[in-house]
């Protein structure tokens, strides 16, 4: 059996749900450790997934090892070799649609040792166990250059042609790198020759600062592919309701004096300076024996927590206890406060709320009123400051565009880390090279250079080299 | 032309009937034609001047980075290379001692002179073997139709025919040859030699494409005309193991005595001269339109490329023990000769130097080496073998690497049996012969380490254990050696063994020494080879604690501390090597018709048709050629059942 693979089997694009399917030898084994099964077909929870028979399904979560972070709920089918498509041991895992949960499962596949498959490779496994027929093998090739052509024009598309263009420029400064420890290595009595590993040092640092940040942009990334998710909360009757109606223009949401009003939440999507935002209205933060309320309230921290970005909308008459007690189960670094009502007066605490919120880390603060429409040009520029800080528009930042970039950046920064411990140890250079090889080579799975030519032109052109 | 109408030709004779003819007696020559005569074979080998055979017209030195491993892997499959080196060294260093054993290259001065003298000694003194000079001019096959044809022997300038089953040429630098010293045209051969033609119109003949290549040497000159007061000595060193294995086993060691070199850098005058006489330099003209290797540019070249370097570094090595000639390493120049004078006389301590031979550049013929199988016989004619710069390579070593494989393969091929590749994962010479056949080159291909994907793999200490056993299969070890050869690894496995299994607690003798290094004394007891994993420790420091040592050479100590410290990354690299071996067992049939394959892209075709390559591995390896489509190529070779694992 090959060593596992993976890939979305489901069309690119958003979706329902999608399909993303592994395939290897122990794959569900490697797969489990990423996964708590919450119920089973048969009723059983609690059991690890490799337990599972073929053609069994679970209900399960997975969560990324890494992190603890909760991906998503999933469906996982398991298939034993070789009653399976690819004639080996299978996993089928049905997740939601969106392209982020997606990406992220495909990320932790990789993470787990289950690599992207490479254009046909499914279909291909399939053919070399057996089962296909001889007569599909002509089916099979044209597969093959079809994906790989389909993968080829992904490639060539804009973003992705920014991406190449930053992961090059990564590149060529460890070629630059590579070159003068080759050049110590290959010429060691030349004047050329680099007599110690300073420069060399300051570059493979700044390659791995480069592919860091890119591998890190794909956390980022996401927003770009979709809409930024801005919840609108606070304690009852602070404004919240009439802020996302401002902000619609129209009557989508009661308003009235009436604390909790507001039980479910509300979405609005518009576009904020060309962002594509949704805004949800949330049901007042407060204690209440109202069930449904309660239900309500429930709900409006989970859209706090799921947002990327919390406007918290502070009444005049709130008080400064009040705040910290519904503000803690935020995390601050989203969320940007609104004292709202301003022309109603300010609050008598703002001063002692801003600053003990800005030790917090709360990302902003403004005065709002949307009666006199005063302040609300804040909210653009929350917006604007979180999207761009996210990675997007302004701030010349490129975003990773797969999961299997992402890990392919990852492995490059850990490689270059090593050699730059390599270095520090001060074990030969040979395999500080050997490391920072093996990184061009993960690097070069993206931009497609191979490293034996490159690595000999970057001498000649660099090295005046004679005997 | 066949054997037949070569008879018939006007005062033609039959000379000989030998298994295998080889022609040309420089470094390829020498070890393919010995491997063949040591396998049993009635070989012959020919050579334009015997008094240059095994010639060293350009630098008087053998070894270096990546040919210093060479010298080895040639030496570890029973070729004659290291041992004559290590009978003419005159001056031995091993390079890169800091730098990682991966990288460690012994490099020695050769006694030019001697060289040539022992090699033709050692070839004279072999079963077998014919030695004679004389100016083959053609290669003699059958057309067996359809553009196939089968190597039957070869025919002199003097009308003599042999006959031969196979024929390996190695023609370095001769095949039409002309040298170059500024407005100065020759028809020659390197060091005034004749040169060699017909040979390549012959070649061309039976569809062979032809290249052109250029390659040069600098200006010798008589040591007793330099001062060499002012200059920058460097002298030899003791502790470098001799090249060959039977020198090691039999407890030979590099001379007591050895000779300096020395080395100055260029003046600004010299950069003066150069540039005034730019315009004549052949190369700016267009008079020079054979490619040349950048890594041995001339040094007008040096000053034109990098104009913000100032100044070169040029080495002077003595070219032997009873001569004054001394070469100048790094001037290598085909500008006109009373130019060349002005450009030595501006070199601090060579203002008054004699001049003995000048530079040169020379033009010479070589072949396409895609047309080259990894065993180095045509694809073209069947039973001609091809080594050395007729395929495109630069380098002694280079060379002998390429006429051990041809030699073995063409007595593999008379004698009906399975031929001998050696892959990427076992040695620099599996990776030379593979990129020349496999990816071709535009210039003289020089080995470089960092072409080897398996650098920590390949190493100089390491080559007897890389190859012996192959050469000991064709037949080309002794039983002595491969019995001191069995002896030594078994002696390195169970020292491994020992330092693996032997603890030592932290006392105040281990706490002195690891302070030495630098590192720390740990806690509780540990394994030696745990210590010898930390940075800067090394074996043979650990002796005052290691009471239980064995007496040990000094080689297999090296090897026993390499394989422990680099364990890690070693084992990384194993893992590497097992999965390209895969793809490299993945046979594909020679007569696949690749444009008959559904998917395969155009280019891929095209390419697949050219090079043929023999495994699946190889055919990964042509530019051009995709991961897709190899992907295409696996799924057709499951459908034909024609492809094999071997």
């Amino acid at each position: 059996m090959m060593e596992p693979f993976c890939a979305l089997s489901t069309p690119v694009g958003v979706s329902g749900i999608a399909v993303i399917r592994a395939s290897g030898e122990g794959v569900s084994e490697k797969v489990s450790k990423a996964v708590r099964i919450l119920r089973t077909a048969g009723g059983r929870s609690g059991v690890p997934l490799s337990s599972l028979k073929g053609y069994e399904s679970a209900y399960c979560r997975i969560t990324d090892p890494k992190s603890g972070k909760t991906i998503d709920d999933v469906v996982i089918t398991v298939y034993e070799a070789p009653h399976s498509y690819t004639g080996e041991d299978m996993i089928e895992i049905s997740c939601h649609g969106g392209s982020a949960v997606r990406q992220e499962i495909l990320r932790v596949l990789n993470d787990l040792g289950i690599r992207q498959a490479a254009p046909g490779e499914f279909t291909k496994t399939a053919f070399i166990n057996g089962k296909m027929d001889l007569t599909e093998a002509e089916a099979v090739m044209n597969v093959i250059s079809a994906d790989s052509k389909r993968a080829l024009d992904a490639s060539n598309s804009q973003l992705m042609g920014q991406l190449r263009g930053k992961i090059l420029q990564a590149e060529d400064i460890l070629y630059k790198a590579l070159s003068s420890i080759e050049m110590m290595l290959e010429f060691p009595e030349h004047d050329d020759t680099p007599e110690n590993l300073e420069a060399v040092t300051d570059l493979i640092k700044s390659a791995e600062e480069s592919y860091g940040s890119l591998a890190r942009s794909f956390e980022r990334g996401r927003l770009l592919t979709e809409r930024m998710k801005v919840a609108i909360v606070g304690l009852p009757n602070s404004g919240k309701s009439t802020l996302l109606n401002f902000l619609a223009g129209y009557t989508r949401a009661i308003v009235t004096d009436i604390p909790g009003t507001t039980r479910d939440t509300l979405e609005f999507n518009t576009e904020v300076e060309g962002i594509p935002v949704t805004f949800i209205d949330t049901a007042g933060l407060r204690e209440t024996e109202d069930e449904i309320e309660a239900m309500g309230v429930k709900l409006a921290g989970q859209a706090a927590s799921e947002a990327d970005l919390v406007l918290y909308l502070i009444a005049p008459d709130t008080t400064y206890e009040d705040v910290l007690g519904t503000i803690s189960g935020l995390d601050p670094s989203k969320v940007c406060v609104l004292f709202s009502k301003s022309d109603k007066g300010d609050n008598p605490s703002r001063e002692k709320i801003e600053s003990i919120l800005r030790k917090k880390g709360v990302r902003g603060f403004a005065a709002l009123s949307v009666k006199e429409d005063r302040g609300t040009e804040y909210i653009n520029e929350f917006v604007r400051d979180y999207y761009e800080s996210a990675g997007g528009l302004n701030s010349g930042d490129i975003t990773v565009l797969s999961a299997r970039h992402a890990s392919l950046l990852d492995s490059v920064t850990v490689k270059l880390f090593q050699a730059l411990s390599i270095i520090n140890e001060g074990l030969g250079v040979d395999v500080c090279s050997q490391v920072i090889r093996a990184a061009l080579e993960d690097s070069g799975q993206i931009t497609g250079r191979t490293v034996s030519e490159e690595l000999t032109e970057t001498i000649f052109a660099r090295f005046c080299i004679g005997k | 032309m066949n054997i037949e109408e070569a008879l018939k030709t006007e005062h033609s004779y039959l000379a000989g009937e030998y298994d295998v003819a080889v022609v040309g007696a420089g470094h390829a020559g020498c070890e393919a034609a010995h491997a063949c005569a040591a396998m049993g074979l009635k070989t012959i080998l020919f050579t334009l001047h015997l008094d240059s055979l095994a010639n060293l017209p350009c630098n008087p030195s053998i070894g270096g980075t990546a040919k210093g491993q060479i010298v080895r892997e040639v030496d570890a499959l029973g070729g004659i290379m290291g041992k004559v080196a290590d009978d003419c060294l005159i001056q031995m260093r091993m390079l890169n001692r800091t730098k990682g054993p991966a990288v460690h290259s012994p490099r020695a001065q050769m006694d030019r002179s001697k060289y040539s003298v022992t090699m033709k000694n050692l070839l004279e003194h072999t079963d077998n073997l014919d030695l004679r000079q004389g100016h083959v001019t053609a290669l003699l096959a059958a057309d067996e139709g359809n553009g196939v044809y089968k190597t039957e022997g070869v025919m002199t300038e003097s009308k003599a025919v042999y006959k031969a089953k196979a024929v390996v040429i190695c023609s370095g630098t001769y095949m039409e040859s002309r040298t170059i010293r500024g407005e100065v045209i020759v028809e020659s051969g390197p060091d005034g030699l004749p040169r060699s033609v017909g040979l390549s119109k012959s070649l061309e003949g039976y569809g062979i494409p032809l290249l052109r290549f250029k390659t040069g040497t600098p200006v010798r000159v008589n040591a007793g005309s330099v001062d060499f007061s002012s200059m920058q000595l460097q002298e030899g060193e003791h502790d470098v193991p001799l090249f060959s294995f039977e020198n090691e086993m039999n407890g030979r060691t590099v001379p007591d005595k050895q000779t300096p070199c020395y080395s100055v850098w260029t003046s600004p005058q010299t950069r003066e001269v150069i540039f005034e006489n730019m315009d004549r330099s052949p190369l700016y003209s267009g008079v020079i339109k054979g490619t040349g290797p950048r890594y041995c540019p001339s040094i007008e070249d040096k000053f034109v490329k990098f104009e913000d370097k100032t100044r070169h570094q040029i080495f002077i090595e003595p070219m032997g023990e009873n001569t004054s000639e001394m070469y100048l390493q790094g001037f290598s120049t085909s500008l006109p000769e009373d130019v060349q004078v002005k450009m030595v006389h501006s070199l601090p301590g060579l203002e008054n130097a004699v001049i003995q031979r000048s530079a040169y550049a020379i033009e010479y013929d070589l072949i396409e080496p895609t047309t080259l199988k990894q065993t180095l016989q045509s694809k073209l004619v069947e039973g001609l073998f091809t080594a050395g710069q007729i395929n495109g390579s630069s380098g002694y070593e280079e060379a002998a690497g390429q006429g051990l494989i041809a030699g073995i393969n063409a007595g593999r091929y008379v004698k009906g049996e399975k031929e001998v590749i050696i892959d990427r994962s076992q040695g620099y010479i599996g990776v030379l012969v593979d990129d020349l056949v496999t990816k071709g080159t535009n210039e003289p291909y020089r080995m470089m380490t960092s072409r080897a994907e398996y650098r920590l793999f390949l190493r100089y200490d390491n080559a007897d254990l890389r190859l012996t056993p192959i050469g000991r299969e064709v037949g080309l070890i002794s039983d002595e050696r491969y019995e001191a050869f069995e002896n030594k690894y078994k002696e390195i496995r169970a020292e491994r063994e020992r330092l693996e299994s032997t603890f030592v607690g932290p006392t105040d003798a281990l706490k002195t020494i690891l302070e030495e290094a630098g590192s720390v004394l740990p806690p509780s007891g540990v394994s030696i080879a745990d210590l010898i994993k930390r940075p800067n420790v090394t074996y043979d420091m650990l002796a005052p604690i290691d009471s239980g040592r064995p007496q040990l050479s000094r080689d297999i100590r090296k090897e026993v501390e390499t394989d422990i410290k680099y364990d890690g990354y070693l084992k990384l690299e194993r893992e590497k090597i097992d999965r390209f071996v895969k793809l490299e067992k993945k046979t594909i049939p020679e007569d696949t018709d690749y444009t008959k394959i559904t998917g395969l892209r155009l280019e891929a075709r095209q390419k697949l048709m050219n090079i043929k390559p023999l495994s699946l591995g190889q055919a990964s390896r042509i530019s051009g050629v995709s991961p897709a489509d190899i992907s295409v190529l696996l799924v057709y070779l499951e459908a034909t059942k024609g492809g094999t694992d071997v």
